[in-house]
């Protein structure tokens, strides 16, 4: 119950400001809430990064973005410092926006099925939730974060209303690769993706810059401090440089109070009536276990023990191969199609699924080291440039990983970032059902390759397609579970969560629409049951 | 508290990169691209460093087109890495060398048998600059150009170069005007 003779500084507080994030600030300050967002990182403009990046020797991620010192990411070496699992560093970014700015865009809805892996197949956990209770939410964040799409086609996720745009166009490599898998039966098809195929919401048409990771250089993609600017536009506060590492609850068990760093380490708080979390499946779950107190000794939201177990990714391989026929890779998005298999059977009770993509992520610069490390191509080095560049193909596909309580983020007291809080640890290991999937979806991507009469394949594998999910799981078990089916802690009742933390089965659809979804269906409860109140 | 939330300490923490040594920490960024790193320190057995000698710019201007075999060099670009490899007490002296022995007459992997240790890793170091645009070297990276880096500029027909593409919507599904072939 709402202290009524408490003034709040705000009616909801946000704490992150990243597609989900953002997305709720907005809708929420749009109805008339007074909405504070408070942003661990700063702000970046698009052009400053992209000069940063031109002008930077370093060829990461992260080279674009101007690095919040006292918030490190996963781009800081010491963030994982070597622990857990060293192989599984899935990165993200602190900074308004937060990790859109740097993603391919591509968002498939999750299929119907995903939601109910358990029933169907005896395997993971069922959402409580289904397809067609977000299905009107995947159309409004679909026309938020402007997604162009094939309306005539679905792929196996039921649509009422069509995308916003009409889809990308195929690379003329996908065509090459189409034609020659039609006469196998296989089908290839153009993704979904938050890309403008004509301009949309004030941004340009995508100029195929080849470079949607690290940036997307004039804003053809959507990256989520488009809505910030909405969402402020109309009332929402914006405090950067604003590091949440504590709440104080009251003998409700209601959040009352946030407490924040800025850079120079001084502390600040600030109260409100609702708070939601938005910081990504690991800073979530961090921010949550740091919170830990007399009241809740196993951290904030934690009553189930579940606040940071469960953590699931999207495995990863790519297969580079060689054509006998000029593919021209690198030009326009780095990925446009998929094959339409994989994704759903009843192997799912055996293994697991897998989306695949068509790669056209020519990365030049690693092509080029690998070729000069080759003294026989020195001799006329930009023929030989061309000739590996040209003829390059790529298949890959993205593996889902089931829930399992062992993967896991725990905090580790000795090991602090320049603030004085504690960095995370982290367990991951893939699952046996995992693995199968990867051999037999991996298998399947080299008969298809083979059938592409190409040669000098080259595969390789990643645990992490940066898609951390599941560490605050949505469920109806209170003791399986940290947040209900409307986002809402079970612990404390002003409290919610957003974003991939709360999946509880990763299905194999790259995770921002579902996230996005979700935010806006959690703004509509927000708003439902303040009426109600 | 949860038992298991008591983790062994590793001695990894914050600020502990000074534990390394800067050799170390650029061999480590420069890993992640799988290129060499390139250093002085240690190159006094390898290069012949007192004969160091300059030549005119238009002269490093004809050495480097011949060496990577690409004939529209940007000046800009050239005039950069002709100041950094003139700073260089081995730079001009092994490109000299390099290009006398590329320019011989003799065939590709005759010429390349032909380099000492020194003008090997030479060649390798001045393409590698020249290609990436980058100059990759233990007294410290730099950034030369981006637009004019070899792997961009000379496919620029075939692909825009990233982030600076004035391409129409949808280029992409038709194949290139130079073929590249």
């Amino acid at each position: 119950m709402v202290n009524s003779t408490i003034v709040y500084d705000a009616d909801v507080v946000v704490v992150g400001s990243g597609v989900a994030g953002a997305l709720l600030a907005g809708k929420l300050a749009s109805a008339g809430f007074a909405v504070s967002i408070l942003e661990a990182g700063d702000a970046w403009q698009r052009d400053e990064a992209l000069a940063r990046y031109q002008a930077s020797w370093k060829r990461t991620l992260n080279a674009p973005f101007k690095h919040a010192t006292w918030a490190p990411t996963s781009a800081d070496a010491a963030y994982f410092g070597g622990q857990g699992n060293t192989r599984y560093q899935p990165a993200f970014l602190k900074g308004v926006g937060g990790t859109s700015w740097q993603w391919t865009g591509i968002t498939p809805r999750f299929l119907p099925a995903d939601f109910e892996l358990n029933s169907r197949y005896g395997v993971g956990a069922d959402w409580p939730i289904s397809y067609d209770d977000l299905e009107p939410y995947y159309v409004q964040a679909e026309h938020a974060l402007g997604v162009s799409g094939d309306s005539t086609d679905h792929h196996g996720s039921p649509r009422s209303k069509p995308y916003p745009m009409p889809a990308i166009p195929m690379t003329y490599a996908d065509q090459v690769i189409a034609e020659k898998l039609m006469a196998t039966g296989v089908r290839i098809a153009s993704l979904p993706a938050a890309r403008n195929s004509r301009a949309y919401d004030g941004r340009p048409a995508c100029r195929g810059n080849n470079s949607c990771t690290p940036l997307c250089p004039i804003g053809a993609s959507y990256s989520a401090d488009v809505d910030v600017k909405k969402a402020t536009a109309v009332g929402a506060r914006l405090i950067k440089r604003a590091v949440v590492y504590r709440f104080d609850i009251d003998r409700n068990k209601r959040i009352v109070r946030a407490f924040y760093k800025h850079p120079d380490g001084s502390s600040h708080s600030i109260t409100a009536r609702r708070f939601v979390l938005a910081c990504n499946s690991i800073e979530t779950a961090r921010l949550l276990l740091m919170s830990a107190n007399r009241d809740c000794p196993d951290g904030v939201a934690n009553s189930s023990g579940q606040v940071g177990r469960n953590l699931m990714d999207h495995a990863i391989f790519v297969s580079k191969f060689r054509m006998p026929e000029p593919l021209y890779l690198g030009r326009g998005p780095q990925s446009v199609s998929t094959i339409l298999a994989g994704r759903d059977g009843a192997f799912r009770s055996e293994y697991a699924a897998a989306k695949f993509f068509l790669g056209n992520d020519l990365n030049i610069h690693q092509e080029a080291a690998g070729m000069l490390r080759d003294e026989s191509s020195w001799i006329e080095p930009l023929k030989n440039l061309k000739n590996i560049a040209i003829h390059q193909g790529q298949i890959g596909a993205e593996v889902e990983q089931l829930p399992d309580k062992k993967n896991r983020l725990q905090l580790d007291q000795k090991r602090l970032d320049p603030l004085g809080l504690p960095l995370p640890y982290i367990n991951y290991q893939l699952s046996d059902y995992t693995k199968k999937g990867i051999e037999v979806w991996k298998n399947y991507t080299e008969n298809l390759i083979d059938q592409l009469g190409a040669t000098e394949v080259d595969t390789s594998l990643s645990l992490s397609s940066h898609h951390p999910g599941g560490t605050t799981r949505m469920g109806r078990d209170v003791k399986a579970s940290v947040v209900n089916e409307q986002c809402r802690s079970h612990d404390h009742d002003n409290l919610y969560i957003i974003g991939g933390s709360l999946f509880p089965a990763m299905g194999t659809a790259n995770p921002t629409l579902t996230i996005a979804a979700l935010s806006l269906r959690l703004a509509d409860h927000i708003m439902k049951s303040e009426k109600t109140t | 508290m949860n038992a298991d939330k008591q983790l062994p300490a590793t001695g990894v923490e914050y600020g502990c990169a000074s534990r390394f040594t800067r050799r170390q920490l650029l061999k480590g960024l420069t890993a992640v691209l799988g290129l060499p790193v390139y250093q002085s320190v240690g190159l006094a057995g390898t290069l012949d460093v007192a004969t160091s000698e300059s030549i005119p710019f238009d002269r490093f201007v004809v050495f480097s087109r011949n060496v990577t075999g690409y004939r529209q060099l940007n000046l800009e670009m050239a005039k950069s890495l002709f100041d950094i490899f003139s700073a260089e007490p081995w730079g001009i002296d092994h490109l000299k060398r390099v290009h006398d022995k590329l320019t011989s007459g003799s065939h590709g992997h005759d010429i390349l048998a032909s380099l000492d240790k020194g003008e090997h890793w030479f060649l390798g170091h001045f393409l590698t600059t020249w290609i990436t645009g980058i100059y990759y070297h233990s007294s410290g990276n730099q950034m030369v150009s981006y637009e004019h880096a070899l792997m961009y500029e000379a496919f620029e027909n075939i692909r825009p170069i990233p982030g600076l593409s004035e391409q129409e919507f949808g280029f992409w599904s038709k194949p290139p005007l130079d073929k590249g072939l």
